[in-house]
């Protein structure tokens, strides 16, 4: 019999706050982390969502010495101490585990010299020991890495996990960085957009890279200290279509939404977090699978014009917010939106709304074809 | 036990060797060998990264040898490794430096450990779960489980697993399964790497 699996704690480090308290507040406001990218990396401009180096290397101060360590292993190390602290979780423990999601890791360090840090940590899992070493983590952490969709997947596994009963505690970490290597990659395929990205609207013409590290921590203990809530199904699926390119008719993605929502045909859904990168074909090809599910009606909204796109960590961070949007019973506006712009009519949420919301279904899609889909109550 | 493992210029099946090619010819050249030899017959192939082209041949042979035709919506895939695409991402920085302007969009989208895997799914139509992870080495309990997971919880009826795995040109494995629901309880699978 399936143990109970309980999300019982989230935060977020990001360009818009060190805590997810500070983020929501600057969500709330109508902040966005998007700033015209003046490091001249690509000949086009555009907008990204990017620390300062120097706040990082502040806050990290009180969890050790910032010059041992790379960017994305300070906002790791952080947030992991802070999860340890608040939730007292040993990572000593063998029914502990640490899932890491990510797409390029500490990518960013081809670009800096720093003699204390080889270059042999751009591999994954050099990333993966440093951590491990850091807290004695006693079972080697796993990292997920499936494009765009890795946030969701980490969470999905770490749930199966739980329930299965392989451990007691799985913290899951979603980070990723914005690099030279990744804005010419995206630059190269003509995704980027020159302005503040406009998901769904009928002016977007792509997306923003941003950066952040996102946590969760689920557990078979359900500690009702920080706000919790439960993964009542998920699927992931493959478009087999396009290594780049969603499927027009949207096949994937459709799939995805109708297995995960299979045995919950009755259960209102609150809202939807999606993916709404601000491409002309996910945001065309995501809305018709939200209709082709009969959810033209639920709420909707994006975050990618706050924080831009943060690729492996997105799904994560899109998944704490809507908890805390879920514990504050608000509806968030969907940022860069003014008028609808995909062909199928979705409900895309445009101002801040308290409203009493139980449950919402977060999506996502991702190269390779991939797509993901999981439904979240509060307990 | 349907498997297929590429290393070392050399192909096995279902734990036979059925070719050994000469292990200090070039690995393009080898590849290229390989897919001809089989008759794989997929274009796209000569545009992929080594690691895409490892896995195709790879799954393709599996499929071909044991006369496999996947299906569809009830298959998943789990692919691991240590490494990911850090060979391609290599290759990439290259192109990348020191002129940002000649960056390769082709090349880019292989700079993404799972790209591998949808690949497979593109060439195969495989469209169940997937789940690419990163580990030091294959963990069986831990594939196990998570094979058990994608039967028991997910829905699927048949998963390929693979341990796809490049370090460099002569440091590569490739091992592939395909692990059907009513299989499980027989089979104890064994993972190779390096």
């Amino acid at each position: 019999m399936d143990t109970t699996s309980t999300i019982i704690y989230k935060n977020l480090i990001s360009p818009l706050g060190f805590s997810l308290n500070e983020n929501f507040k600057s969500i709330r406001s109508g902040k966005s982390g998007l700033k015209l990218d003046n490091r001249r990396f690509i000949e086009k401009s555009t907008y990204t969502s990017i620390f300062n180096d120097i706040d990082i290397d502040k806050w990290f101060l009180k969890y050790a010495n910032p010059t041992h360590f790379t960017k994305l292993e300070k906002l790791s190390i952080g947030l992991i101490q802070d999860i340890i602290e608040k939730t007292n979780i040993d990572p000593k423990s063998d029914k502990t585990l640490l899932i890491l999601s990510t797409t390029k890791g500490n990518i960013d360090i081809i670009d800096t010299k720093n003699s204390k840090i080889s270059q042999e940590r751009v591999l994954l899992s050099e990333f993966k020991a440093v951590i491990q070493k850091h807290f004695s983590f006693k079972t080697s952490p796993l990292i997920l890495s499936n494009a765009c969709i890795s946030g969701i997947q980490a969470l999905i596994l770490a749930d199966d996990f739980i329930k299965d009963k392989s451990y007691e505690n799985v913290i899951v970490i979603g980070a990723d960085l914005v690099s030279r290597f990744t804005m010419t990659g995206f630059s190269a395929l003509n995704a980027l957009s020159s302005e503040k990205c406009m998901p769904f609207d009928k002016s977007r013409m792509g997306l923003n890279l941003g950066e952040c590290c996102a946590g969760i921590v689920v557990s078979s203990k359900n500690d009702k200290k920080h706000g919790n809530a439960r993964i009542l199904a998920n699927a992931s699926t493959s478009d087999a279509h396009h290594t780049v390119a969603p499927s027009r008719e949207g096949e994937g993605l459709t799939n995805a939404i109708k297995k995960c929502l299979k045995n919950h045909i009755d259960i209102p859904i609150d809202f939807i977090s999606a993916h709404g990168t601000a491409t002309i074909y996910n945001d065309e090809m995501e809305a018709l699978s939200v209709c082709n599910n009969d959810l033209e009606n639920s709420p909707i909204f994006s975050l990618k014009a706050y924080y831009g796109h943060t690729l492996g960590a997105a799904g994560l961070l899109e998944i704490v917010i809507s908890l805390k949007a879920l514990d504050e019973n608000t509806l968030i506006p969907s940022l860069g939106f003014t008028s609808l712009g995909v062909s199928n009519k979705i409900n895309v949420i445009t101002k801040t709304q308290k409203k009493e919301v139980n449950t919402f279904l977060k999506i996502a899609s991702g190269f390779g074809g991939v797509n993901a889909a999981i439904l979240i109550q509060k307990t | 036990m349907k498997s297929c493992v590429i290393t070392n210029n050399m192909i096995k099946v279902n734990n036979q060797t059925i070719y050994s090619g000469n292990p200090s010819i070039n690995l393009d050249h080898f590849l290229l060998e390989a897919y001809q030899n089989y008759k794989v017959s997929y274009p796209k192939f000569h545009k992929m990264d080594f690691i895409s082209k490892l896995g195709i041949l790879t799954t393709s042979i599996l499929a071909k040898k044991n006369k496999i035709e996947f299906d569809s919506t009830n298959t998943g895939i789990i692919v691991c490794s240590k490494s990911g695409c850090h060979f391609t991402d290599k290759e990439y920085i290259d192109s990348i430096n020191p002129n940002n302007q000649t960056s390769n969009p082709a090349l880019f989208t292989y700079t993404l450990p799972s790209i591998a895997m949808g690949e497979i799914c593109i060439k195969h139509k495989i469209k169940g779960e997937n789940l690419y992870l990163l580990m030091d080495k294959p963990n069986k309990t831990l594939l196990s489980n998570l094979i058990n997971n994608m039967f028991n919880n997910k829905q699927m009826n048949h998963c390929i697993v693979g341990w796809l795995e490049m370090q460099s040109t002569k440091k590569y494995l490739s091992h592939f399964m395909l692990i059907s629901k009513s299989d499980i309880k027989e089979y104890d699978f064994n993972f190779l790497s390096i």
